[in-house]
């Protein structure tokens, strides 16, 4: 698909405007011109779609993805021309955009940019296509790829207090508690996946640097708290808030290695405390009455 | 390296590029300034950024336009508007931040370009356009960057890319162009006739026709169309007669060639005779034009008069290319003594024209009557003159002594024919412009002339131009507006145009196509290879290509070597054997472990647990280890 930029309109209502003077006239001074100005067109038309079609984007979204904040997503974008690179390519994916100046040939780039969900549940899926001004700016071309696929998204984290303790958060929203965990607790446990409300000092700086995600720092915890979630008792207030508030508790419990289970209606699921068992819960509050 | 200063860079050395297209034009003045603005920018853009008021450029900038529009004048109309864009061009250098002041950079570099055509009226300039075209492409390419991607950085070779791609672009777009401007729909019926200067060029064009009243060749003149061009060698601007047809019967206002159906046999050509290809444009007529006297016209079938005359049997509606040879040398004879019709003149002549011619009889010999007649027709007594023209030959004669070469013409003609001389009028084109680059003469209508022939017993026919030599003809008029001097200049392309595109007409292609046909014949009958030289030859090239591209990849191959990538996948090759497939995301000792058979595996675990060793604890892989793993892999 082509969109003529401004620049693009006064370029075409140029060639017309010389065209048509050289039928009127006959003249061939003015044929060339025209001849030129269409060649020129073309030529840096072909230039344009070579550009675009060299281009193989992917996509990766984080394994956790929350309502209304911003989840990270990794744009990979691939040259995959032998002897040329390849400027200017603008991935779009909904209405969110990530741009790449220059690829050099048979390379590839990556960047991070923030997609938003709006409602928790599974998402539609999102047209993605990469758009490029390439040559000269008079033209926009557009190419369709593969859509982003339907994505699950947890309910919205809406902080609410954690059952065990109060929860003393920092000015930042951090949850302080985890700071007063002292001793062995310091000991690095593994590094994962950033994912939404990890306190910034938690994350891994250098192994995010390198591998172009975030990822944050897990450390070992010695005692083990268990925790059930029965989503009637907080539903005080209107669903979408109990679903919020839920699905924090859940987060902050496997957070601080508790087990967590959860009561829903008559159903019921064991506690348990593992990242697995985490996203299971937190899937069916990402559902709830959505089947 | 930034974006910004490549572009910044490119845009300087195009500003540079068309500053020393036109260096030698520029007045002192301009030098001075645009040096100065060029300077001052350079240590804005380069070295120490500081402030300019917009405003006051803008300011400078229409100043600057005034002062050169106003030291225009008739004879110096380019070389101000030369030094005014000259100028121009370095305050939008000064000013040089948007994407849209570049832009006008680039146009003002074009200008500049146009004016060195104008100024030099020569197709040098093309060269200039080359390199010009490829560095604007560049900058165009290096602007879209930047404007997408403000002050952002490219790696070094991104711009050696970028000056390739617009390499590339640049000699695409010409075959392109060429196609297209072959393929382009072409009318000779203009939609609108918008523009007259060109326009005329199309339908309802007149030329010569078969009388000539007086007065009728100035409407001739008013136009501005090309009627042919010829292509021969520059001639001496007294030569330059191009003859059409002959007028040899008057009626006292207008004069007319005798209809006699006389084939004569063409001359023979003689050494010395001047060739000229001449491509006639459609104007109906069915005269064909040659330098004064043309003795054989070639390959149209035509019917020639022994008065030089050539005619083809139908008008001509298309153009048209024919050969002409001439001989210049006047007098010249003719066949047979001068038709006795050539001393004819109407009864209603005035009578106050044979009084006038009465004393010229008196001198005995003709030349010495032909040189009083001609002296009596000169200035001051007699003006060259396109306006207000007098009514007929008497009032030329004895009134209104101002008048054009038909006039003039007449006038001898029929003072020459009342004392005794035959004398006639030959219609046709005087001058011409000679185009250097295409190696031809442009005649106009605005060329169309009037002279006249006299014979004089024992010398033959000789060629009198009573037109006073230093009138300022329609044609020199059009010579000097700016207009004439770029239409000479871009004409080059017409006359091409004509003869690649007009000429190759049916019977060309028929040629072609009877040449091909000959060839693959010829071919097919005698399978004579080439000659042993020429094989020879031939196999050395390949040959050499052949090593050259296989060094070429032997040193590509080299440099993409990687050792512990060619010892996994003759890992890979290894397992195959046994039915494994090594993975891409597979690591080499993880596949190992997957072997069902205890052997193989122990065997594979050996290699694996070694590779290990060195390539990701050792990270150093020496030539003895690598030794020592190629064995692990042999025993596999």
């Amino acid at each position: 698909m082509i969109r003529i930029t401004r620049a693009g309109w006064i370029y075409v209502v140029l060639t017309v405007a010389v065209g048509f003077a050289a039928v009127n006239t006959a003249n061939n001074l003015i044929y060339v011109i025209t001849s030129v100005l269409l060649g020129f067109m073309l030529i840096s038309g072909i230039a344009g779609k070579f550009n675009l079609e060299a281009v193989q984007v992917q996509l990766a979204l984080p394994d956790e993805i929350y309502a209304e904040s911003p989840a990270p997503m990794v744009v990979r974008v691939r040259n995959r021309r032998r002897f040329l690179p390849v400027f200017l390519i603008s991935v779009h994916v909904g209405p969110n955009a990530a741009f790449f100046t220059y690829l050099d040939r048979k390379s590839e780039a990556t960047q991070t940019i923030p997609i938003h969900f709006a409602r928790r549940g599974l998402s539609p899926p999102m047209p993605v296509w990469v758009a490029s001004l390439f040559p000269f700016g008079f033209f926009v071309r557009t190419r369709l790829v593969d859509p982003l696929p339907s994505v699950l998204v947890f309910p919205k984290l809406t902080p609410s207090p954690y059952p065990a303790a109060p929860l003393d958060r920092t000015s930042k929203g951090e949850d302080r508690s985890l700071e007063r965990h002292t001793g062995e607790d310091h000991d690095l446990r593994s590094i994962r996946e950033y994912q939404a409300g990890d306190p910034l000092k938690k994350i891994h700086w250098k192994s995010s640097a390198r591998t172009g995600r975030w990822l944050t720092k897990e450390f070992s915890m010695p005692a083990r708290d268990t925790v059930v979630v029965d989503l009637d008792q907080m539903r005080g207030q209107d669903v979408e808030k109990a679903l919020s508030c839920a699905a924090f508790v859940i987060n902050a419990a496997a957070r601080r290695g508790a087990a967590v289970g959860l009561l829903v209606g008559n159903r019921r699921y064991e506690p348990q405390a593992s990242l697995a068992h985490k996203r299971k819960l937190l899937t069916v509050l990402a559902l709830y009455g959505e089947d | 390296m930034k974006t910004r200063i490549a572009l910044l860079s490119l845009t300087f050395l195009s500003a540079a590029l068309s500053y020393g297209a036109v260096f030698s034009f520029v007045h002192p003045g301009a030098h001075a300034t645009f040096l100065g603005l060029a300077v001052l920018a350079a240590v804005r853009h380069f070295v120490h950024p500081y402030l300019v008021s917009r405003h006051l450029l803008n300011a400078l900038a229409v100043a600057v336009m005034i002062l050169s529009l106003s030291r225009i004048r008739p004879d110096l109309l380019i070389e101000p508007l030369v030094d005014g864009v000259l100028v121009l061009l370095g305050i939008k250098l000064l000013e040089a931040r948007l994407g849209r002041d570049y832009l006008q950079i680039y146009l003002l570099c074009l200008f500049l370009l146009l004016g060195l055509g104008l100024l030099s009226l020569s197709i040098s300039f093309l060269f200039y356009l080359a390199p010009l075209a490829f560095l604007l492409t560049l900058s165009l390419l290096l602007l879209t960057v930047e404007a997408a991607d403000p002050n952002g950085q490219l790696p070094r070779r991104a711009f050696s890319q970028l000056a390739f791609l617009a390499g590339a672009m640049g000699g695409l777009t010409v075959p392109v162009a060429l196609i297209l401007f072959v393929i382009l729909p072409r009318t000779n019926f203009p939609l609108l006739n918008l523009l007259t200067a060109f326009g005329k060029a199309g339908a309802g064009r007149t030329g010569f026709s078969e009388t000539v009243r007086l007065g009728e060749v100035t409407a001739i003149q008013e136009d501005a169309a090309v009627v042919f061009r010829v292509q021969t060698a520059p001639l001496r601007e007294k030569d330059l007669y191009w003859r059409g047809l002959v007028l040899d019967r008057f009626d006292g206002a207008a004069w007319s060639p005798s209809r006699r159906v006389v084939f004569d046999p063409f001359e023979s050509v003689q050494p010395g005779d001047v060739h000229q290809i001449v491509f006639m444009e459609p104007f109906g007529m069915d005269v064909l034009f040659g330098l004064d006297r043309p003795v054989s016209i070639h390959p149209i079938p035509v019917r020639g008069t022994k008065d030089g005359t050539f005619r083809v049997f139908s008008p001509l509606f298309k153009k048209t290319r024919y050969e002409v040879w001439s001989r210049p040398p006047t007098p010249f004879l003719e066949e047979g003594p001068p038709d006795p019709d050539l001393l004819h003149l109407p009864p209603t002549l005035s009578p106050r024209l044979s009084e006038l011619a009465r004393p010229w009889t008196r001198i005995a010999s003709p030349g010495e009557r032909l040189r009083a007649i001609l002296e009596f027709l000169q200035p001051p007594r007699f003006h060259y003159a396109l306006e207000n023209l007098p009514s007929d030959l008497e009032d030329f004669l004895f009134q209104n002594r101002k008048g054009n070469c038909e006039y003039f013409a007449s006038a001898l003609a029929v003072l020459a024919r009342l004392s005794g001389i035959p004398a006639r009028l030959v219609g046709g084109y005087r001058g011409g412009y000679y185009n250097q680059a295409g190696g031809y003469y442009l005649v106009l209508q605005k060329h169309a002339h009037v002279w006249t022939e006299v014979y004089v017993e024992g010398t033959g026919w000789m060629r009198l131009d009573p037109t006073p030599p230093a009138a300022v003809t329609p044609a020199e008029l059009y010579a000097r507006s700016l207009l004439a001097r770029w239409r000479v200049l871009m004409d080059t392309l017409n006359y091409y145009w004509f003869r690649i595109v007009v000429d190759y007409d049916v019977e060309t292609q028929l040629a072609l196509i009877r040449r091909a046909q000959a060839l693959a014949s010829s071919l097919s009958q005698k399978p004579k290879g080439p000659s042993k030289e020429a094989l020879r030859t031939a196999v050395l090239i390949v040959m050499g290509v052949a090593v050259f591209m296989g060094l070429c990849l032997a040193v590509r191959r080299r440099a993409a070597r990687d050792p512990t990538r060619e010892l996994r996948s003759a890992y890979a090759r290894r397992l195959k054997r046994y039915g494994y497939d090594l993975k891409d995301w597979e690591g080499v000792e993880e596949s190992a472990q997957a072997i069902h058979d205890a052997a193989v595996r122990e065997r594979a675990l050996h290699f694996a647990r070694a590779f290990h060793e060195a390539v990701y604890r050792n990270q150093n892989l020496s030539p003895e280890t690598r030794r020592a793993l190629q064995d692990h892999l042999r025993r596999l």
